[in-house]
Parts: structure tokens; C-alpha cells; sequence
């Protein structure tokens, strides 16, 4: 029953984190490797309950006071058979299983592009070192990659214990605070957004930390990348510039970082290019076009998203539009 | 009604107040395994009300019911109850009813540490839930992960209440593990060699020797979290170059063998109750035995399968993951076993062995597929922490329920002196079964689409919405099923049928006894010369009986009234020791500062005055006379 409403599920297009289904090379190794131990798996599901049943059918009687089952005690070659059958099986697992654990320890690519993960709580921060020699790019909460690359990421936490995980990717790998560094590396055949989510108990919010990674194709990644290395304009008039003043003096320059201007906070998201993002809130709403999403979340983060390290300052709808129509420029 | 004269010349009948004493000064190991069995089954209740609101929250998309803190609190305390109180609980439950009858003795080999560890439990147990009163329940997972219990991330005193609530528990099973092993040791009847013994009291062996040797490291990694939050110490602060995962270390080489620590007892009642219901010894007694024994031993060296995702590397995580393969084997020839004894049997299908097989060995078997799966290293990296896993070891938990319902309804009768009703029963296992399987039948499809564990909320258009509705439908069946079951317990306590001695033509010592069993167990110790040992009285070594219909209902006791056996003072210290040793924990985590709820310094107070009682009971209990 199980197997066939996930293989029923699994053609659908609205479960962007079936994991067996695969998106990437490393991805598709896993899936690989669990759908031979899944077809194992129940035959000897379907074998051993078999028996089961059958000798609770079969041997279902009356016990007559005078009438005893034979008193059988024990059968050596029996247990010699029924230790020896799962240890074959065993091994038919493990060596493509000790296979699939080096394989995916080494990235495939000798030059992967070499991207820096940052759990914090809640959200993630996405960086590009050296993405061209002298120059790092910072984003947040999403992940941009060209298709066809193999990207290799370094996962650290600037608090405690997170999980980087994208299914239809990769399998997951523990973002560590302090000296331990991990890597995890992966790529995506198709352009598409895929789903990334925070899978290690962190706290409060622990449900609402996800990202997405963006695969574009190379030329339009190139691109993004040049586009990203120029800081975007600031704003010279109208709503936006409002915004852009308002961003400094109600304090929200104190957490976030734009690039370009005066904005250097470096307790929450990297708000450069939150104009093309897809999500708010760490992958918790649409960014829709006309920011009302985004509008909703700066003016009360904490009744979306309760715990968040963001606080609901009070502010007036004309202050909110402002904002968002900076923020929405930003791209 | 006037006519009836009081009854004058017996001794007179001793008041509520002196019954209730009587229960807290006994030392009989029937009445504490008595007082774990209620306490344990209040803490059913209590886990299973957690469980109940935890699928009211996931039956829907972005449901309002609980917020985040809140439902962290019920997810985190689900864990810990159903882990430290009720499995443990029905296992020293078990363990405290059936062993030293197994083994033809009086009791256990030191009754008062037994008592001791009761009290010890029970204080424990309120301590680690009395964080609800002010709302700050452990919130950080029953695995409590350093560094989130850093008072940086966990300021409030939850953490606190799981760091001092566990150590409390921690002394109750230690204690509890050595005087089972001395007793299982030391006490057993005359000509009852160890390869005589029965299973459970067999796996109860193993599991004492798991717990003495599985709860140290964990208590050294609780001391430690202690010391960083009351005394700022670094043992996991990676600010000062400590690396976190030395507490996942720490804490799953305690938590594996505690898997095993839960999981033996329920296969040794599995033993016992399939050979009585297919009236045929148990298949390949030795190879059960050892591989029970293989079991506990392998449990020492699968620890990091449960952290295959934090970094270890290929070839740890080979090692690791074949090593947890290889559990797959032993776990094989005990299900085996089993399957052979029913073959060819005389299946008498009853409740204890619907339990027994239906509700243990069948789902038993999809939590040690899926136990497979995760021992696929690369599938892991997939699975963990996805609701794969929840239904994993749901299917080796639930089963081993089933196994504790299956031992209460064949021992219930010995100690009761009646019957549970079988119409009840089986309702009750149907219930069970079917709820059971649609709980975590859904969560093993809400583990292929990804679904994470520990989520307080989860969004629409995932495709998780029918299963997660389905699982908490079938939450409510296995409530419900509950609630039968202690109907049919109320029902059987008020009018039960009789059971005699030996209802269900057993083979093990404890059915020679009268049922309930008096305060001394047997009058006259028995002489062992078979493994089953009454079946053998009964039948013959060979059955060769049955044909004459030769079944002696032996009485062991006749002339009851005239036993003088020598047996323990009650004594009221073993509680006073323990409510010592609650109350200077409690003190520790009155220790935090008061912006959170503790008292400061002055939880030093507590401290103390919890040291001087523990002292005084301890010192009354050293001098008591032996007699």
C-alpha cells in the first residue's frame, strides 16, 4: 500500500521533496541504491509476514487434554539456513551501499564551484568566495547555481547544530558551529527551483527554516554572477528613496547588510538582492511581484513566523510601503 | 441491615491510611512491580495525550492549535515519557512481577535497593514534567542536542528540568540493573542452571548489564551540560573551541543500547507467550538465548549510525553502517524462532498471543526492513530526520507495546487472581493493530515525500495533507484501544472471571504458584530439573504424559495458612532516601536565576536540605535491623 501511494505521489509534480526522485547525480546515486534495498526489503516483508500468517492459519487448532504438538526443540540446520539466507542478503546491500558512501564523498569534478553555507537561526546565508579572484558574493536563503556544475558547499553554523538537506539534490549533511567544517557536494541536471529545508532540531523555529536552490543555465548564471559583483543603485527619489532612508533610520540597517551603501548589520539575511529572490521569511511566503508578501512581513514578522529573531517594530502601512518598494528595487 | 452484627474476634481490619503505608514501606517485589505497572500506565496516558495533541497539530497545513514553544515542549516531554517512564517503566514493571517467580525465589536478591528504585522513578519521572507548572517543559528533543542547551539558546529552565530530571531516572535504573543481575545470578531455584532459565528472565540479564554499562556515558554527558549552564563551564560551548558533537557521542552511546535495553524484555515476553499459546517449547531455545545475548553486544558498536549526517566521514560511516546491518541477523533467528514454534503448534488464539504475534513480530518485521534502510548509509542521508524515521522506530516501539500488553494479559491472572475478558481483548488488539498501522503506515509515505520530524507546522501543496490526516485518524484508534483495555482491567479487577493457578497450562514456575500470589511465592522452594520446568511436572519431559490425560494442578502450598516463611521488614527509608535525592535535583535547577524561574543561591537551600534527608534515609536504612 505504502510503495504504491508513493509511486502514485511521486509522478506528481507537487511534492518537491520526494526524495526518490532525482534531480542530480548525487541525488540519483541514493535513489538508486534505496530502490534495490526497497525491492529487498519487501520481498522479505512479504516472505517472512507470509509465513507468519500462514502458521497462525494453519496451525490454528483445539488442544485436547490427552493430544500434544510434537515437543520439537530445535533444528540446527534451520538455524544454520535462517542465519546465513539474511547475512547473503546483507552483503548483496552492503557493497554497493560502501560504494555509494565513497562515491559521494569525493566530488566528481576536480574544479566545483565552491560555495560557503551558514546555518543561522532561522534562516541561511549563501556565500560565493573568490566567485572571481578578490571578490565574494553574500546572499541569503537562496541558492543560485548554473545547471550542469558541480557545486561543492561548506557548511558551517554561526549558532547551533543545523541540516543542510535539498532532496531532489542531495542528502543531508549537519551544519556545525565551531571548528568543524563539512562538505557536501551536488548538481542539477534541469534549471528549477528545488527545495532546501533545515532538517536538525535548532530551536524555536526550527520548522520554518528553508531555502531554495536556483539552477539556472550557465550563461544566465554568468550574468547573475557580473550583475551581482555591481551593487545595486540607490535609489535617487520617489517611494523607494523614502525607503532607502527609512531602511537607515529605523534601525533596520542594524542586522542587514545592502551592498553599496551604508547598510553593514550582520545579524540577519544579506538583503542585497531581495528584489529577485522567490521567497520571504527564509522560505516561508511567495516574494510575489507586487510585495505584498514581503509588505506582510516587515510589518509583523513575529505573528508569521513567532520566535523569529526579527522584531515586529510597530511600523505604519506608508513606512512598510516604503520599505518594500526599496527592497523590491533591489535585484 | 441492622441484623448484621460486626464481626468480633478477628484482628481488626486495617484502616485506608495503614493500606496506603502499607505501600509505601513494602519491599514485596509483586507490590512494586505493582506501583511501577500503575505509575507507568498513568505515564501512558499522559505520553499518549502529547501524542494525541501533537497529530491534532500536523492533521492540518499551518495549523493555529499550538504554538511553536509549546508544541517543541509536547514533542521533546512525547519522546521522554514514552522512553524513560513508560517502556522502562513496564520493563521494571515486568521485570519486578515475573523474574523472581521465574526463578523460583522470594523475592529479589536486595528488596529494599528495589523499593529504593521505585521511589527513586517516581520522583524522577514528576521531576522531569514538573517544568509544565512553569510552562517550561524540556523543549530541546529527548536527544537534547548540545549546543542548543546552552543557556544562550535555551535560557529557560526546561533544559534544566531534562539535565536533572534524567539523572534522577539514571540512579533509579542503575539500581534497579544491579540488584536484577544479582538476583538473576544468585537466586535461582536448586538445579536451575542458565541454560534452564526462562527467556525474559534471560533478557532481563542482558538488559541489566545494558543499563550498567549504557547509563554512565550519558550521565557523564548530563553532568556536563549541567556544569556549562550552571557553572559556565566549555564542554560544548564551540565559542571556546568545544566541538558539540562529543554529546551526540556521548549520548548515543548510551541511546543505541537503549534501544536494545527497550526492545529485549518485549521479545523475551514474546518468548514466553508463544511457546504457552502453541503449547510446544520454544524453537531453538539456545540460539534465542544467544542471540539476545548478540543483540546487547552489537548495541555497543552502531551508535553513529545515528549520525551518519553530522561529518564523520566514509569510513566511519561504512563501519557503522555495517555493523548496524549485521543487528539485522541475530534480530532474524529470534523472528525465526518464533515462526518455528508457532509451526506445527496448537494455536490457541488469545489475546496475549494476538499481542504476542500480530502485534509484536508482524510490525517488528517493517521496523527491521526499514532498520535496514537506514543502515544504508547513502539512504540515510536522505531519511534521517524525515518522518521515515518516526515511522521506523514507531514500528519497533508499538510492537514492543504490544509485547507489554501481551505479558499483561497472560501475567495479569497471577497477580489479579482473574481474568481479563477476551471479547475486551481482542477489541482492544484490533484497535491497536489497525491504529497502529495507519499511524505509521502514513508516516512511512510522509517519509518518501520528505516530510521533516520536529516540525511544528508544515505548509499546503506538499502532498502531506491526506497522510498526515490519516495518521492522527489512527492516533485516535490506538487512544481508544487504550481506553478499552482499562475498561476491561476495571471490569476484570470488579468481576473477572476466576483464573486459578495455571490458566493458561504454562510451563514456567511462576503458573506453580496460587494466583494472586502470596507475600512468600512458593512455600517450599522448588527443584528445577527441565527448562519447562511445570510442563515437564505436568506432561512429562517429553510429553509422553498427555496421552493418560496426567495433568496434576499441583497446589504447591496445601495448608497455606501454615507457612512460616521468613521474609523483609517493610521499611519506610528506601522512599525517604529517594525523595532526598528528587529534592536536592530539584534544587539544581532552582539553581538558575530567578529573571527565569529559579531562585538563585538560594536553590543551594534545596540542595542541601535534598542531601540531608537522602543522608538520613540512608543512614535508617543501614541500620535497620536485617530482619
Amino acid at each position: 500500500m505504502a510503495a504504491a501511494a508513493v509511486g502514485a505521489a511521486g509522478c506528481s509534480p507537487a511534492d518537491p521533496l520526494n526524495w526518490l526522485i532525482a534531480s542530480g547525480d548525487a541525488a540519483e546515486q541514493v535513489r538508486q541504491l534505496t530502490v534495490l534495498v526497497m525491492v529487498l526489503g519487501a520481498l522479505v516483508f512479504v516472505a517472512v509476514e507470509g509465513l507468519l500468517i500462514y502458521a497462525l492459519l494453519r496451525f490454528r487448532r483445539p488442544a485436547p487434554a490427552d493430544q500434544l504438538p510434537p515437543q520439537v526443540h530445535g533444528h540446527t540446520r534451520l538455524e544454520v539456513a535462517w542465519t546465513m539466507v539474511p547475512v547473503l542478503i546483507l552483503v548483496v546491500i552492503a557493497v554497493p551501499t560502501v560504494r555509494t558512501v565513497f562515491a559521494l564523498a569525493t566530488p566528481p569534478d576536480a574544479n566545483p564551484l565552491r560555495v560557503e553555507v551558514i546555518g543561522h537561526q532561522w534562516w541561511w546565508e549563501f556565500r560565493y568566495p573568490d566567485i572571481v579572484p578578490g571578490k565574494t558574493i553574500t546572499t541569503a536563503n537562496e541558492l543560485r547555481i548554473p545547471v550542469g556544475r558541480t557545486v561543492l558547499a561548506s557548511v558551517t553554523s554561526a549558532d547551533v547544530i543545523h541540516s543542510f538537506w535539498v532532496p531532489r539534490l542531495t542528502g543531508t549533511i549537519d551544519v556545525i558551529p565551531g571548528k568543524q567544517v563539512n562538505r557536501v557536494w551536488f548538481n542539477a541536471w534541469e534549471p528549477g527551483e528545488y527545495y532546501g529545508w533545515c532538517k536538525e532540531f535548532c530551536g524555536t523555529q526550527h520548522a520554518q527554516m528553508r531555502f531554495r536552490v536556483v539552477a539556472m543555465p550557465p550563461a544566465e548564471f554568468d550574468r547573475w554572477v557580473q550583475a551581482r559583483l555591481t551593487p545595486p543603485a540607490v535609489p535617487a527619489s520617489g517611494q523607494a528613496r523614502q525607503g532607502y532612508e527609512l531602511f537607515g533610520q529605523l534601525g533596520c540597517s542594524a542586522c542587514h547588510t545592502i551592498d553599496g551603501t551604508p547598510y553593514q548589520g550582520k545579524v540577519g539575511p544579506n538583503l542585497t538582492n531581495i528584489g529577485e529572490r522567490s521567497t520571504v521569511g527564509a522560505g516561508l511566503l511567495p516574494n510575489d511581484p507586487d510585495g505584498q508578501n514581503l509588505a506582510r512581513w516587515i510589518k509583523d514578522p513575529q505573528a508569521l513566523k513567532p520566535g523569529v529573531k526579527m522584531p515586529t517594530l510597530g511600523l505604519s502601512d506608508a513606512q512598510v510601503g516604503a520599505i518594500v518598494a526599496y527592497l523590491k528595487s533591489l535585484k | 441491615m441492622a441484623t448484621v452484627g460486626r464481626a468480633v474476634g478477628v484482628a481488626p481490619r486495617p484502616g485506608f491510611i495503614e493500606y496506603l503505608w502499607s505501600w509505601v514501606t513494602t519491599v514485596d517485589h509483586k507490590r512494586i512491580g505493582i506501583l511501577y505497572g500503575l505509575t507507568t500506565t498513568a505515564f501512558l496516558l499522559v505520553g499518549g495525550l502529547e501524542a494525541l495533541l501533537i497529530r491534532i497539530q500536523l492533521a492540518h497545513p499551518e495549523s493555529k492549535f499550538l504554538d511553536p514553544n509549546t508544541y517543541n515542549q509536547i514533542f521533546t516531554m512525547h519522546g521522554l515519557t514514552m522512553i524513560f517512564l513508560v517502556v522502562m517503566g513496564y520493563n521494571a514493571t515486568f521485570f519486578n512481577l515475573v523474574v523472581p517467580l521465574q526463578l523460583g525465589a522470594r523475592d529479589v536478591a536486595f528488596p529494599r535497593l528495589n523499593a529504593f528504585s521505585y521511589w527513586v522513578f517516581l520522583f524522577g519521572a514528576l521531576l522531569l514534567n514538573l517544568g509544565w507548572l512553569w510552562g517550561q517543559a524540556p523543549g530541546v528533543g529527548w536527544f537534547g542536542y548540545a549546543n542548543l542547551t546552552s543557556v544562550e539558546y535555551t535560557p529557560d529552565l526546561g533544559t534544566d528540568f531534562y539535565v536533572m530530571g534524567l539523572q534522577v531516572l539514571g540512579i533509579s535504573s542503575i539500581a534497579s540493573a544491579l540488584n536484577f543481575l544479582v538476583t538473576i545470578i544468585n537466586l535461582r531455584a536448586p538445579g536451575m542452571s542458565m541454560f534452564k532459565m526462562p527467556v525474559f528472565s534471560w533478557m532481563t540479564l542482558v538488559v541489566s548489564v545494558l543499563v550498567i554499562t549504557a547509563f554512565p556515558p550519558f550521565t557523564v554527558g548530563l553532568i556536563e551540560v549541567m556544569f556549562d549552564r550552571l557553572f559556565g563551564t566549555n564542554f560544548f560551548n564551540p565559542a571556546a573551541g568545544a566541538n558539540p558533537l562529543l554529546w551526540q557521542h556521548l549520548f548515543w552511546i548510551f541511546g543505541h543500547p537503549e534501544v536494545y535495553i527497550l526492545v529485549l524484555p518485549a521479545m523475551g515476553i514474546v518468548s514466553e507467550v508463544i511457546p504457552v499459546f502453541a503449547r510446544k517449547p520454544l524453537f531453538g531455545y539456545p540460539f534465542v538465548v544467544f542471540s539476545g545475548i548478540f543483540i546487547g553486544f552489537l548495541g555497543w558498536g552502531v551508535w553513529a549510525h545515528h549520525m551518519f549526517a553530522v561529518g564523520l566521514g566514509p569510513i566511519a560511516n561504512t563501519v557503522f553502517g555495517i555493523t548496524t546491518m549485521l543487528i539485522a541477523v541475530p534480530t532474524g533467528v529470534k523472528i525465526f524462532n518464533w515462526l518455528a514454534t508457532l509451526w506445527g503448534g496448537q494455536i490457541q488464539v488469545k489475546t496475549p498471543l494476538l499481542f504476542a504475534a500480530l502485534g509484536f513480530i508482524a510490525p517488528f518485521i517493517i521496523g527491521g526492513v526499514t532498520g535496514v534502510m537506514h543502515a544504508t548509509v547513502p539512504s540515510d542521508y536522505q531519511q534521517t530526520d524525515t518522518y521515515f524515521v518516526v515511522a521506523h522506530f514507531h514500528y519497533v516501539i508499538m510492537p514492543i507495546v504490544a509485547a507489554f500488553f501481551a505479558g499483561i494479559y497472560y501475567w495479569w491472572p497471577k497477580y489479579t487472581g482473574r481474568l481479563l475478558d477476551e471479547g475486551l481483548g481482542k477489541l482492544h488488539f484490533w484497535l491497536f493493530f489497525v491504529g497502529t498501522n495507519l499511524t505509521f503506515g502514513a508516516q512511512v509515505v510522509l517519509g518518501f515525500l520528505g516530510m521533516p520530524r520536529r516540525n511544528y507546522t508544515y505548509p499546503a501543496g506538499l502532498g502531506w495533507e491526506p497522510w498526515n490526516l490519516l495518521s492522527s485518524i489512527g492516533a485516535f484508534l490506538i487512544a481508544l484501544s487504550v481506553l478499552v483495555f482499562i475498561v476491561n482491567a476495571l471490569k476484570s479487577l470488579r468481576s473477572g472471571e476466576p483464573a486459578g493457578p495455571d490458566p493458561w497450562d504454562g510451563r514456567t514456575l511462576e503458573w506453580l504458584t496460587p494466583s494472586p500470589v502470596p507475600v512468600y511465592n512458593f512455600a517450599e522452594i522448588p527443584v528445577v530439573r527441565y527448562r519447562d520446568e511445570l510442563w515437564a511436572r505436568k506432561y512429562g519431559p517429553h510429553g509422553e504424559r498427555a496421552a493418560a490425560a496426567a495433568r496434576p494442578n499441583p497446589d504447591p502450598n496445601p495448608g497455606r495458612e501454615e507457612v512460616h516463611v521468613h521474609l523483609p521488614r517493610p521499611s519506610y527509608y528506601p522512599a525517604v532516601a529517594a525523595l532526598g535525592i528528587a529534592l536536592g535535583f530539584f534544587g539544581g535547577v532552582m539553581l538558575r536565576p530567578a529573571e527565569v524561574g529559579g531562585l538563585g543561591p538560594l536553590g543551594w537551600v534545596l540542595v542541601g536540605l535534598g542531601a540531608l534527608i537522602t543522608l538520613a534515609g540512608l543512614y535508617g536504612w543501614a541500620f535497620e535491623p536485617a530482619d
